[in-house]
């Protein structure tokens, strides 16, 4: 027992190397890892975690060494005769629930503190974003005076706090970028709030910081796919990014502008998208387009512009992607439009151009596809505007 | 399964078994018989389950796989932990409630043995009516807890929440029922002698399910009604849109979700108390603090269902009194799990395989324990909410947990119920490959949790660090499932293999049930024992204390015991029951995208109110003849 109980308390020590362990997966190749917390929201939870996890592992190991020398100490070695008939001890009983009751105490006092540090308000002057979960995206508006409105792709200032106002006009979703601290669930009828202040480091000018989330509430068809990012960029470079997102994008090929407009108009895009700079997109339904030359994914996720190590598409490889999602975005991600889930996407995408389909059960033909010129002109024009 | 035949009841005594007929068993109000129907069906439901669990396994085995459609998935999980939940453990647990309590407390039946055959077959039929949703393409895909306003008739406008819905509320009746009469059974019908401080720790859990089944079930039945009002007339309970509050539903559901959760786990709890002693041949370690902690934890079970609604956004205040409730009962279950290993302390252990099951629900359950204090405190579930982390907590306690300790009780029970033991050799690899197939799947989901892998994901994405844990779990997944049909060929042969009969106390235990015969006769007691103390059939063997076996009862035993006659209203009148809520399943109005909400829809509400009356007629006539049975001749 002697050797035993030695082994059992070096054990906690193993425990602290088990939580160093966090350092197998390092946020770079698991970029939704919940360990390596990136701003002040993020400790707190981190803190807590690390705190109760020792404790369990503590707790976990005693227990286990206490079960594996019991089995083996009082097992039946045949001999004869009954073992002492014990029917308890009250006095040991009372002991070992009050083991228990002091590791409670120690946990749910920084517990409720942490509580209360999370739920407190925002400063003043905090950047505030709504943010609107939709099936199966996300909406972000800007209401810090900049009028921004940006889907599926949050940009956010370093050393700023910020302040999120959750909420849904469909179901409940629930925001989750698990490097920026917990998530928080985005219920219609009501606002929820968290404020955190990104604690990383990047240099002015310098690429943005990238965090990924996702929709943790389960929302129907497409729950997986919802997934969101985060870009967290120099504050000078944030106001820049805001500066461009409300003025229209300059192309290169004004061709490609002219057409690529006339077609968002002449095929209703602008009914359900907004592209800051077309006058014929205004539309409020579907995500906002703007800069969509920017982004690093189609269909909130769905279909990431990278391929499956994480190195970024080639252009050629955009247009691809973006072509079959124009061409029939279900074969990507199903209950996109009311044609693969009748009834049910009731916000869905209307691609197949011809409504008069529109609630019914009836396949869409191959009349009712866009055609590839105007799929062309289409993602020419979507991914020139950077 | 077949059994060796029954012993001879004894000479002297005239009681007339029921027939072993299919209208014998339908006819049944046997507590023993309605046990062992429980139990078949049970682990068909449980078979049922675990398929669509490796159907879900299959498709996250590698990244964007598309064995499986998004819809199709969202089905397999919904109806794999309604299955699992309703249709498997609870009626595995009511298997032994039925077949164990009235012989742990001495007794020849259930108080209300036609209700308690009413209760199984509303079980049985509302198992079936959810699941035949399969046939009218309509399985239900709103995730066991049922979300609102998911449940929407906007949002889900098909049958599918309809068919979820109603079942639910079929199920409940059973459950009511049965607690119902558990309660008055056990407060009621207990030998001659037997205080509340000697009924058998089993009995004492099962007492504290019944409880909480009686008030819980209610609360959900409630937060069903409203919604099947939403869904069927447009009603605005749970819909945003017109002023209805969806979390409305989730206070609903948890107040009854959470006692849920100890109406899984008290059972196997129970089941471990009896099983641990007998094998370490030693009393349970202080009986009084396992019993008054179970009690404990039933009550406090109530008051900690918003821990599953931290992200909600109740604010700091309410969070911090459910942490600290929710931290609170983990003090009465650390006490059981001391308790337990005090009993083994200076024991004789012997290792047959359901000692082995019991003593692994110990271990796991301590593991699945500890994960969920982690939750308890607000700030660390706010990252762990609806992750795989607590997905990998919850099958500690609900397979790690209750399905082991079930198991243990069927390698304990078995020999009682069918009168053979399983076979030991089998049952011992059954048990090794289960116990390692169920910790490689759920352990990496600890992983994937803190890796930030969200629950009800049809895909995730490669490259971001979930295939590996993802394909251990996916290995895990088959590898326990061949552990779980070893068990069950063990269960299905071992009646052909056994060459001895078990005798009526194979295992040398201390209370009641061993002391007649296995499987007892139709009537359990011929006469019913006198009892002194809390271990009346050891204290007869190893401390010469009074005789409770049936053998050594002194005096001339009775010539005729009185056993309530076969009945087929129970089942008749569980048919009518299923009329009277399919007629609610006809009753569902329609959305109408044009004015946003329900439509009330005049063809199908004529269409409810016919079935549903005609269901409720012949319901309420076939209760009245049920009244109207004659008993005198018991």
């Amino acid at each position: 027992m002697n050797r035993a109980s030695r082994l059992v308390s070096v054990l906690p020590l193993l425990a602290l190397a088990v939580l160093a362990g966090c350092s197998f997966w390092p946020a770079e190749t698991n970029p939704y890892t919940t360990i390596h917390p990136s701003t002040d929201f993020g400790e707190v939870t981190q803190h807590m975690y690390s705190m109760v996890a020792y404790w369990v592992l503590v707790i976990a190991i005693r227990v286990f060494s206490l079960l594996a020398f019991v089995l083996i100490r009082f097992r039946d070695d045949g001999s004869p005769g009954n073992p002492k008939q014990v029917h308890g001890n009250p006095q040991l009983e009372f002991a070992w629930t009050m083991l228990p009751v002091a590791i409670v105490i120690a946990i749910t006092i920084p517990t409720i503190r942490a509580i209360f540090q999370i739920g407190d308000a925002a400063p003043q002057g905090s950047v505030e974003v709504r943010v609107v979960g939709r099936r199966w995206w996300w909406a972000f508006e800007y209401k810090d005076g900049s009028n921004v409105v940006t889907a599926n792709e949050l940009h956010l200032p370093v050393g700023k706090p910020v302040s999120l106002q959750l909420d849904s006009d469909t179901v409940i979703h629930s925001f989750w970028v698990p490097r920026l601290g917990g998530k928080r669930d985005a219920v219609p009828g009501r606002t929820n709030r968290i404020w955190f202040t990104i604690k990383d480091k990047v240099e002015a000018g310098a690429a943005p910081l990238e965090y990924l989330g996702e929709c943790a509430e389960y929302c129907g068809d497409e729950h997986a796919r919802m997934r969101m990012r985060v870009y967290a960029h120099d504050p000078a470079d944030f106001t820049q990014w805001q500066t461009d997102m409300t003025t229209p994008a300059t192309f290169a090929d004004p061709e490609v502008q002219a057409k690529g407009e006339k077609r968002f108009t002449e095929l209703g895009c602008g009914g359900c998208h907004t592209v800051v700079g077309n006058s014929g997109a205004n539309g409020k339904t579907g995500p906002s387009l703007t800069r969509f030359g920017q982004r690093h994914s189609v269909g909130a996720g769905a279909a990431p512009f990278e391929h499956d190590d994480r190195t970024p598409f080639s252009e050629q490889e955009k247009i691809d992607v973006l072509t079959k999602w124009l061409h029939n975005p279900d074969d990507i991600k199903l209950g996109t439009t009311e044609w693969s889930n009748p009834g049910r996407a009731i916000d869905g995408m209307n691609i197949p151009r011809e409504t008069s389909h529109f609630g019914t059960q009836d396949a869409p033909s191959d009349a009712d596809y866009l055609t590839d010129e105007e799929i062309h002109d289409l993602v020419a024009y979507l991914l020139a505007m950077k | 399964m077949s059994s060796i035949a029954a012993p001879h009841a004894d000479a002297h005594v005239e009681s007339h078994g029921e027939a072993d007929t299919l209208m014998g068993w339908l006819t049944t109000v046997d507590h023993k018989r309605i046990g062992k129907l429980y139990l078949y069906t049970s682990l068909t439901f449980f078979v049922l389950g675990g398929i669509e669990a490796l159907f879900i396994r299959v498709q996250l085995m590698m990244p964007n796989m598309h064995f499986v459609s998004a819809q199709t998935y969202n089905e397999l999980f919904t109806m794999h932990a309604t299955t699992m939940v309703f249709l498997a453990i609870m009626p595995m647990s009511a298997a032994f409630f039925n077949y164990v309590i009235p012989l742990q407390i001495g007794a020849r039946d259930v108080v209300f043995p036609r209700l308690n055959a009413f209760s199984y077959w509303v079980y049985l039929f509302g198992g079936l009516f959810i699941n035949s949703s399969f046939f009218f393409n309509a399985f239900p895909d709103g995730g066991w807890f049922g979300y609102a306003n998911l449940t929407s008739g906007k949002y889900s406008p098909g049958f599918s929440i309809s068919f979820w819905a109603i079942g639910l509320l079929i199920l409940g009746v059973s459950s009511m029922a049965a607690g119902v009469n558990f309660i008055t059974t056990i407060l009621n019908m207990r030998a001659p002698g037997m205080t509340m401080f000697r009924v058998p720790v089993f009995t004492w859990m099962s007492l504290v399910v019944q409880f909480l089944v009686v008030l819980s079930f209610p609360m959900v039945t409630v937060g069903l009604i409203l919604l099947v009002f939403d869904r069927n007339y447009g009603t605005n309970f749970y819909v945003p849109e017109t002023g209805g509050d969806p979390l409305l539903w989730q206070h609903l559901f948890w107040l009854f979700g959470h006692p849920e959760v100890y109406i899984l786990i008290l059972p196997a709890m129970g089941l471990v108390s009896e099983i641990l002693p007998t094998f370490a041949r030693k009393p349970l370690f202080g009986a009084p603090f396992v019993i008054f902690s179970g009690i404990l934890i039933g009550f406090i079970g109530f008051g900690v269902w918003s821990h599953h609604m931290f992200t909600v956004g109740l604010g700091p205040v309410a969070d911090s009194a459910f942490a600290s409730s929710t931290m609170l009962i983990s003090i009465p279950t650390a006490v059981k799990i001391f308790n337990w290993l005090a009993t083994m302390w200076g024991g004789k252990i012997r290792f047959t395989t359901a000692n082995l099951y019991a003593i692994s629900f110990v271990a796991m359950f301590t593991l699945g324990g500890l994960s969920g204090v982690m939750h308890a405190s607000p700030p660390i579930d706010l990252q762990h909410q609806d992750s795989y982390f607590v997905v990998a907590h919850f099958h500690y306690v609900l397979v790690g947990g209750s399905i082991l300790g079930l198991f243990a009780g069927m390698y304990f029970y078995w020999p009682k119920m069918f009168g053979y033991c399983l076979d030991e050799t089998l049952g011992k690899i059954g048990w090794a490959v289960m116990l390692f197939g169920f910790n490689l799947t759920f352990f990496p989901m600890h992983f994937l949790g803190v890796q930030g892998m969200p629950r009800r994901y049809y895909t995730y994405d490669a490259g971001v660090g979930l295939e590996l844990w993802n394909l251990v779990a996916t290995i895990g997944a088959f590898t326990l499932a061949t552990g779980i049909l070893i068990a069950l060929i063990n269960f299905i042969t071992s009646g052909r293999r056994a060459t001895q009969r078990a005798g009526a106390d194979p295992w040398d235990a201390a209370t009641l049930e061993w002391s007649i015969a296995s499987p007892p006769d139709h009537y359990n007691f011929a006469k019913l024992p006198r009892v002194h103390s809390d271990r009346p059939l050891w204290d007869e063997k190893h401390e010469g204390g009074p005789a409770v076996s049936q053998a050594k009862i002194a005096g001339p035993g009775p010539h005729h015991v009185p056993m309530p006659p076969p009945s087929y209203w129970p089942i008749i009148a569980a048919g009518f029951l299923i009329m009277i809520f399919t007629g609610f399943l006809l009753g569902k109005g329609h959305y109408d995208a044009g004015t946003g909400s329900v439509v009330f829809d005049h063809a199908a509400f004529i269409r409810q109110v016919v079935v549903t009356g005609i269901g409720a007629l012949g319901f309420f006539a076939t209760v009245l003849k049920w009244f109207g049975e004659d008993d005198s001749h018991r």
